[in-house]
């Protein structure tokens, strides 16, 4: 009994400062669109259009670590069926910007895993570019594919 | 003893805790495009204005045998904006023959009748191609000669761009 009034305040304390479950999250913004894309002519998005580039938006804890992982299809598919279409991304398609005044872009291979730190603000945006390659002969139509971002936030 | 035991089972919960397991979500967002065939843009039929004189206005109307055409094919019933450079004056030997207006009308044959009048500019102009993927650009234009304006074979060219 004399004791437990030391160290109950601690343990309060430490919960206080852990993460909540709903202070953490992922989230999208905007789908990637290239819009119209003519027969045998590669068409690039970059992550830098404000109009055609996808979107993420991340939030968790200042100076703690997200771990990013993205699901990348390789091909689009056609809507109603019949073919498909490549999708690239290269080095630079992802470019991740926290929200302070004093936040940076930073470009990185949406290919590789990423353990991001959140040294500038609690929150980040996630853009994603790309580029398609349809051939000279690929069906007109409608093309759909899904990026899945997932974040491991530590 | 008993104080020993809470202060255990505390240091307990809060290793427990210490060491959460980090915890993941997954958002998705989708990459569209939509594949359209390209356009073609033929120049069909020049505008020709034929025999003027001097201090007499021509015109040659869209409809006129002697318009100008441009010829388009694309997806089929896409959207598309057409736009133009356009020539101020036609020129001969380094003499200029004003040109005052211009018109233009759209349609989804090659035929100018009952085709969509607009007036040819710079600026993009929505039209569409019909379900055939065809759309046709008829070109008239007003010159206006100068009353002492030398004889010869006056010439501009017009420019049409056509993109989704």
């Amino acid at each position: 009994m004399p004791r437990c009034p030391r160290v109950l305040p601690l343990l309060v304390l430490f919960l206080v400062a852990r993460p909540l479950a709903g202070q953490s999250f992922v989230t999208p913004i905007q789908d990637l669109d290239f819009g119209v894309v003519i027969r045998g002519v590669t068409t690039s998005v970059a992550p830098t259009d404000p109009v055609r580039r996808g979107r993420f938006y991340v939030k968790h804890i200042l100076n703690q670590q997200v771990g990013l992982r993205f699901t990348l299809p390789s091909r689009l598919d056609r809507v109603g069926g019949g073919a498909t279409m490549p999708i690239n991304f290269g080095a630079n398609d992802l470019m991740i910007q926290g929200t302070a005044s004093n936040s940076v872009p930073e470009f990185f291979n949406p290919h590789g895993n990423q353990n991001y730190k959140l040294d500038t603000s609690p929150d980040i945006y996630l853009n994603m570019g790309g580029q398609v390659s349809p051939a000279a002969n690929q069906p007109t139509g409608a093309y759909i594919g899904t990026i899945t971002l997932t974040c491991t936030f530590f | 003893m008993r104080t020993t035991i809470r202060v255990s089972a505390v240091l307990a919960a809060f290793l427990t805790l210490g060491a959460m397991p980090a915890v993941a979500q997954s958002a998705n967002i989708t990459a569209t495009a939509n594949v359209f065939q390209a356009i073609t843009v033929t120049g069909a039929q020049n505008l020709d204005f034929g025999n003027v004189f001097p201090g007499v206005n021509k015109t040659i109307p869209v409809s006129a045998g002697s318009a100008g055409r441009f010829d388009l094919t694309g997806q089929l019933s896409a959207p598309v904006q057409v736009a133009f450079t356009l020539p101020a004056n036609l020129t001969s030997s380094g003499n200029n023959l004003p040109i005052g207006t211009w018109t233009g009308c759209t349609s989804p044959t090659t035929s100018a009748a009952g085709c969509t009048a607009f007036t040819p500019s710079g600026a993009p102009t929505s039209t569409a191609f019909s379900g055939a993927g065809a759309l046709s650009v008829f070109v008239g234009a007003t010159v206006l000669p100068g009353a002492a304006q030398p004889a010869g074979t006056y010439t501009g060219t017009v420019t049409l761009t056509a993109n989704y």
